[in-house]
């Protein structure tokens, strides 16, 4: 879809459902709407639907930033411990690596 | 018009694209070329760690590097400018320093073991531990007992490389025209003078695979293997394991109507004489397990043992006493044929779990043990030097049963040499049985005094020519043969073990037959589809040694399945059923099991009869994995297990020279930033390149800008 093409108001519903898409555990969502739709919410002049719009892109932009910092963090975490885990890192695996702890 | 030039173009291209394919086909298989005839070391895991060898996932390459003496082991090490190499040595080179300088330069991406059996035999090949089976046994009850206190140990030249891990595959290459083919595609490629020089130049490669799946310990591998992902429920590992042969001389059964011995049904203690043999060895190799001096003298001698004693019972007498015979498979990783057996006994189950309704043999404990005489290790000991008896205590039962096999050995020819009893007992399956009662008037008898003379034991030089062995198919056996030896030999245990059972001497004239032992040791050494083996039911196996590893219990190995039928061949009693009713009726009788097989162990094609016979088979799997949370870190029991493995294949090609390899990417990368950048050139200029005026329904318009590029590029 071309978003230039596509009007305000129908913008408006897209990012909304975009930002509720998110909450169901859908980081990516929040992101991808947070990139689209950020032009739109801060750098076009004012148009009727854009106080929303922002609002929707900062609380998408703020979702995404704790989820990418969270799962890094995790990331970070299991790869580092997950061979001193023993079978509790196996366990929390999803495939498990051939030949290696 | 466009329809049909459209239709020819795509003609032209699918055309390209299916000739594409065959062609890249064939060049695959123009570029690599398979090793067949290699065998590959493989990991095995105990409770603790892993062992052997893996190449990563997609296989190791390396430029082939042949190790003939130390100074190509330099140049490898420290001049080399084209890693990685595969290094390629004879079996004398390899060893234990070469392979640690090898691991520790990582230059080397794999060794490849050559030997297309002509080369001299090394001085020594074994890559066992110095002290095998180390960690169990009586070791359990008495702690550590070989090698202490500047005490020798059994297997001096033991490397123990078999017992470490490896970073890189190992691979062994018997194949005389591969192996031809390797040093020619070396010497023609990868010879150089000075070793920049293999910079410029495409050079001779081996791509070896033996990716293992299996890591760390059996432990975590077991317990991996339970876990279920999403999609599939992956195997990393298989316990080790097989099946025990055992067979009672005299038939033992619960019921009366099923035993010879209808008079007396218990067995007092110490009554059941055991006569005990390994069944198994190993080697680094998978598929490559020869078991000469390790294992096929023993089975041979108990088997022949079995025969004649069957032939010296009369069947209208009653006996006080009995004998089992045991195969054990196993016996190399920590005895686990016999630390089940032992288990089981003190279960209460072995043979077989009791079931009062059915007639079945009643249950052997530990306390039923006498005599017990393990074979191990047998060869012909030089001229005028004796066996050599082992054993741990000096009792009446074992003085009594050393001069029996003394007296009778004078008759035969054999002399035993009894050692002074000893913690220090050689690696044997009777050490199990010590362990747990250490009160079993029990011997081995080996050739070796302290030391193994077998300078290659468990190692693929444990072949046929490591004993000396001439198959006289049928004509007379040379009197300073092994197989007259081990006849011998055998006549010397039967009528042991004759006076046990009858409390007298063997009053008969029946005697070994060296024609057995001569036709046993062939099928075990060179032929597995011997007459012998056919005649005992087996199916017709290619024409190759047999492999005498232990295997992963739940697939059948052919040792202790072709063990059991000569054995059950050789002493088996004829019956009248017809092939049609002969089979095993387990619901109702499992004292005794059935086989259909020739009645003439030397002519498979002789008519065919029911036999009835005492062997059969008991599980050979360490109690480790049946029993319900058993600690794998314990020590207690055997927990060794084998990877998991996808294929081990290894292959030759060229690879081109390291240059070329920089060349071709800095002009792929050259190439993907000019197209980039042409790309954006249009881009930024397409305004003048292409017309604003042509609609994309004007049929001249891909014509102008065509014209327009040209211009421009121009």
């Amino acid at each position: 879809m071309d978003l230039s093409k596509v009007k305000d108001d129908r913008k408006l519903e897209i990012c909304r459902w975009y930002y509720k898409g998110g909450w169901a555990f859908l980081p990516f969502l929040w992101a991808v709407n947070f990139v689209w739709f950020y032009k739109d919410a801060f750098q076009r002049p004012p148009f009727e639907e854009q106080k929303q719009i922002r609002g929707y892109v900062i609380f998408s932009g703020i979702g995404a930033l704790i989820w990418s910092i969270a799962l890094t963090t995790w990331i970070i975490i299991f790869q580092k411990y997950r061979v001193e885990w023993g079978s509790v890192g196996d366990e929390l695996t999803f495939l498990i690596p051939s030949g290696s702890l | 018009m466009y329809s049909q030039y459209i239709s020819v173009l795509i003609f032209i291209f699918s055309s390209l694209l299916s000739n594409c394919n065959v062609n890249s086909q064939r060049l695959k298989e123009s570029m690599y070329e398979n090793i067949d005839g290699s065998y590959a070391c493989f990991r095995r895991l105990n409770g603790t760690h892993q062992f052997g060898c893996t190449s990563a996932r997609s296989g190791n390459v390396g430029v082939v590097h042949i190790i003939e003496n130390q100074s190509d082991v330099d140049w490898l090490v420290k001049d080399a400018l084209a890693p990685p190499y595969v290094a390629v040595v004879q079996p004398a080179m390899f060893s234990k320093s070469l392979l640690l300088s090898l691991q520790t330069s990582e230059k080397v991406n794999g060794v490849a073991v050559i030997n297309n059996g002509f080369v001299e035999r090394p001085e020594s090949f074994t890559h066992e531990d110095s002290c095998p089976n180390r960690y169990s046994g009586l070791s359990l009850r008495l702690g550590q007992t070989c090698g202490i206190q500047e005490q020798s140990v059994w297997n001096p030249s033991g490397t123990s490389i078999l017992l470490m891990d490896w970073k890189f595959p190992i691979f062994y290459v018997t194949d005389q025209s591969q192996i031809d083919h390797l040093y020619n595609c070396y010497r023609k490629h990868n010879v150089v003078t000075h070793p920049a020089d293999q910079l410029d130049r495409a050079l001779c490669a081996l791509e070896l695979r033996s990716h293992m799946f299996a890591s760390g310990n059996s432990k975590k591998c077991i317990q991996r293997n339970s876990y279920k992902t999403l999609f599939s429920q992956m195997s990393f590992c298989d316990p080790l394991g097989g099946r025990n042969v055992w067979q009672t001389l005299l038939p033992r059964s619960t019921k009366k109507e099923f035993s010879l011995r209808t008079e007396k049904q218990m067995d007092s203690n110490g009554s059941i004489a055991v006569l005990a043999a390994r069944m198994d060895s190993n080697s680094m190799f998978d598929g490559l397990v020869p078991a000469s001096v390790g294992a096929v003298t023993s089975i041979v001698t108990l088997i022949a043992t079995a025969e004649l004693l069957q032939k010296m019972i009369s069947q209208s007498d009653s006996y006080e006493n009995n004998v089992l015979f045991l195969l054990l498979s196993g016996e190399s990783y920590d005895y686990i044929g016999s630390s089940r057996i032992v288990y089981d006994m003190k279960q209460g189950i072995f043979p077989v779990i009791p079931d009062p309704s059915v007639a079945q043999p009643p249950p052997i404990g530990l306390h039923h043990i006498g005599p017990f005489i393990e074979l191990s290790q047998l060869s012909r000991p030089k001229p005028g030097e004796s066996l050599h008896v082992h054993r741990l205590n000096a009792s009446t039962e074992t003085n009594k049963l050393i001069s029996n096999l003394q007296r009778y050995g004078k008759h035969w020819d054999i002399l035993f040499k009894d050692l002074p009893p000893s913690k220090n007992l050689p690696p044997a399956s009777l050490q199990t049985f010590l362990a747990e009662k250490p009160d079993i008037p029990g011997i081995i008898l080996t050739e070796h005094p302290m030391q193994y003379t077998n300078r290659y034991y468990h190692s693929v030089f444990d072949d046929i020519n490591n004993l000396n062995f001439k198959y006289a198919n049928g004509s007379q056996v040379p009197d300073d043969s092994i197989q007259s030896f081990l006849t011998n030999l055998t006549n010397t245990l039967a009528n042991s073990l004759f006076e046990h059972v009858s409390g007298k001497p063997y009053p008969g004239a029946a005697l070994a037959d060296p024609a057995l032992v001569d036709e046993l040791l062939y099928c075990y050494l060179e032929q597995s589809n011997c007459s012998l083996f056919q005649s005992a039911g087996n199916s017709i196996s290619p024409a190759k040694p047999l492999s005498y590893y232990v295997g992963v219990s739940h697939v059948p190995t052919p040792v202790p399945v072709l063990s059991g039928s000569a054995l059950a061949l050789l002493t088996g009693s004829p019956t009248s059923y017809n092939e049609t009713y002969c089979h095993n009726n387990v619901s109702t009788d499992q004292v005794y099991q059935y086989i259909w097989a020739s009645s003439k162990w030397n002519d498979s094609a002789s008519p065919k009869v029911c036999l009835q016979t005492t062997m059969n088979f008991s599980a050979a799997v360490s109690p480790a994995f049946v029993i319900e949370g058993y600690d794998m870190t314990s020590g207690q029991y055997s927990t060794w297990t084998e990877s998991v493995w996808p294929e081990l294949t290894a292959k030759l090609f060229i690879k081109p020279s390291f240059r070329q390899e920089v060349m071709t990417l800095s002009l792929g990368i050259t190439v993907l930033v000019l197209s980039f950048a042409g790309v954006l050139f249009i881009k930024v200029r397409k305004e003048i390149l292409f017309s604003p005026g042509a609609s994309t329904e004007d049929e001249r318009a891909p014509l102008i800008a065509t014209q327009a590029v040209g211009q421009v590029l121009c």
